[in-house]
């Protein structure tokens, strides 16, 4: 029966895949994807550090000392906005890096497996917190975020450290097979 | 037969002569010389069968079964057509593909074999399905596994291409589905299976013909930058951005 759902699951994914991949993938062209890898050489750097304004205390403690409870609502609604908007561009960014890396190892010379795998789980943390602070903000509040923080730090980390470990073990394996 | 079969038997005749006299006015036949093989042997197979069938019916399944191998063989050599002709302009990405399907179709090649290989008592038209069905699910793995190269490595796939990965693909995938049905259910899932097999392969010949009507040559890959080529720059580049937005998030939020 297992074995039965396995190829069921099998042949539906492959049509699955196949229709939603290749009618992405159509939509380019070789120059275009020169033109892209030109374009991606050059980084956008990353924003002042608004996050630590519209994230920190400062504004929130005056606000709430010195306003109307209207006020504080409004203030309250306007900066879980701009949290937001401000979270979507950091996470629009970090695509727009990976995106330009995978361009450029398309076009590259030489692919290490390995190094890919790296880099995949370095965007893999840098994505997750990103994802964690959205929906945090989402659900609650931009003040909520900061005390949510701690234990998600351990979280990533943990992933983190372990990935990182499989990582070395591959890299250890693939140095044993090639000697 | 009924006239449902021979209807569908004939369209499908129709549709595969038309494909291949198609190759023959626009030359595609030079550039993808497996899946012209490979729709010749299924065209003359069609054409056999159809005599048998009438003429020598006991003959017939057996003839099939021996044709269905043969058509496997060709199908692995138009998967292989697909992967060179989409990767070629890319020798990094192909390395990268070559090291990942050695590895994917070792460890399914394994397990299904083994499979095959534990059923084998069973009576011969059943591990015939077994066997056919586990070398399509290969086929599939190998096929998932270059769409998802083509998922993470942007790579330029033209309609003539598109056209041939999503025909097989769709071929293969409802080929496992169809078998493994057949396998799981056996005979109560006869009449089904005389419908939707010709009806998915007829599917397959559609696109096909949509897609191949007008060949487009497959792209070549444009002159780049001597700087844009250098591997270790790209992932320097990269591996500075990801840490400046890590330490972005740290800062801003993560404190």
């Amino acid at each position: 029966m297992n074995q039965t759902f396995f190829f069921l699951i099998l042949g539906t994914l492959l049509i699955a895949i196949l229709f939603f991949l290749l009618r992405q993938s159509g939509r380019r062209s070789t120059e275009q994807l020169t033109a892209a890898a030109d374009d991606a050489s050059q980084l956008e750097s990353w924003p002042e550090d608004l996050g630590e304004r519209i994230l920190g205390p400062a504004d929130w403690d005056y606000v709430q000392e010195n306003a109307s409870s209207e006020v504080q609502r409004l203030f309250y609604a306007e900066r879980k906005e701009l949290a937001l908007c401000w979270l979507y561009e950091v996470r629009r960014k970090s695509q727009a890096v990976m995106r330009s890396h995978r361009i450029g190892s398309t076009l590259s010379d030489n692919i290490r497996i390995p190094l890919e795998l790296r880099l995949l789980l370095d965007y893999f943390v840098l994505r997750t917190s990103c994802e964690f602070a959205i929906f945090i903000i989402l659900f609650s509040s931009p003040r909520a975020l900061r005390r949510a923080v701690g234990s998600t730090s351990r979280v990533t980390s943990c992933i983190r450290n372990l990935a990182e470990s499989l990582v070395r073990v591959n890299t250890l394996l693939n140095r044993e097979n090639r000697a | 037969m009924t006239l449902y079969t021979l209807t569908i038997w004939m369209v499908g005749l129709g549709l595969e002569a038309l494909l291949l006299a198609r190759a023959g006015m626009t030359g595609w036949w030079r550039k993808c010389p497996l899946l012209f093989a490979y729709l010749a042997w299924i065209l003359l197979q069609d054409v056999l069968f159809l005599f048998l069938y009438y003429q020598e019916p006991n003959w017939y399944q057996s003839a099939y079964w021996y044709g269905q191998f043969f058509s496997l063989a060709l199908g692995c050599g138009v998967c292989w057509e697909v992967f060179r002709s989409l990767l070629a302009p890319y020798p990094a990405v192909g390395r990268v593909a070559r090291s990942v399907l050695c590895l994917v179709l070792a460890l399914v090649a394994s397990k299904v074999l083994a499979d095959g290989w534990v059923n084998s008592n069973n009576h011969l038209s059943v591990t015939v399905i077994v066997l056919e069905r586990n070398l399509r699910a290969v086929q599939a793995v190998a096929l998932i596994s270059l769409a998802l190269l083509l998922a993470y490595f942007p790579i330029p796939v033209n309609r003539t291409q598109r056209g041939v990965a999503l025909g097989y693909g769709l071929f293969v995938g409802t080929s496992v589905i169809d078998l493994t049905a057949a396998d799981a259910l056996g005979l109560r899932f006869h009449s089904t299976w005389v419908i939707l097999q010709p009806l998915f392969y007829l599917t397959v010949l559609c696109v096909w013909c949509a897609y191949l009507w007008n060949f487009e040559v497959p792209q070549v890959a444009a002159p780049v930058p001597q700087d844009l080529l250098d591997y270790r720059s790209v992932v320097g580049r990269t591996r500075k951005g990801l840490a400046e937005g890590l330490r972005y998030l740290r800062n801003n939020v993560f404190r």
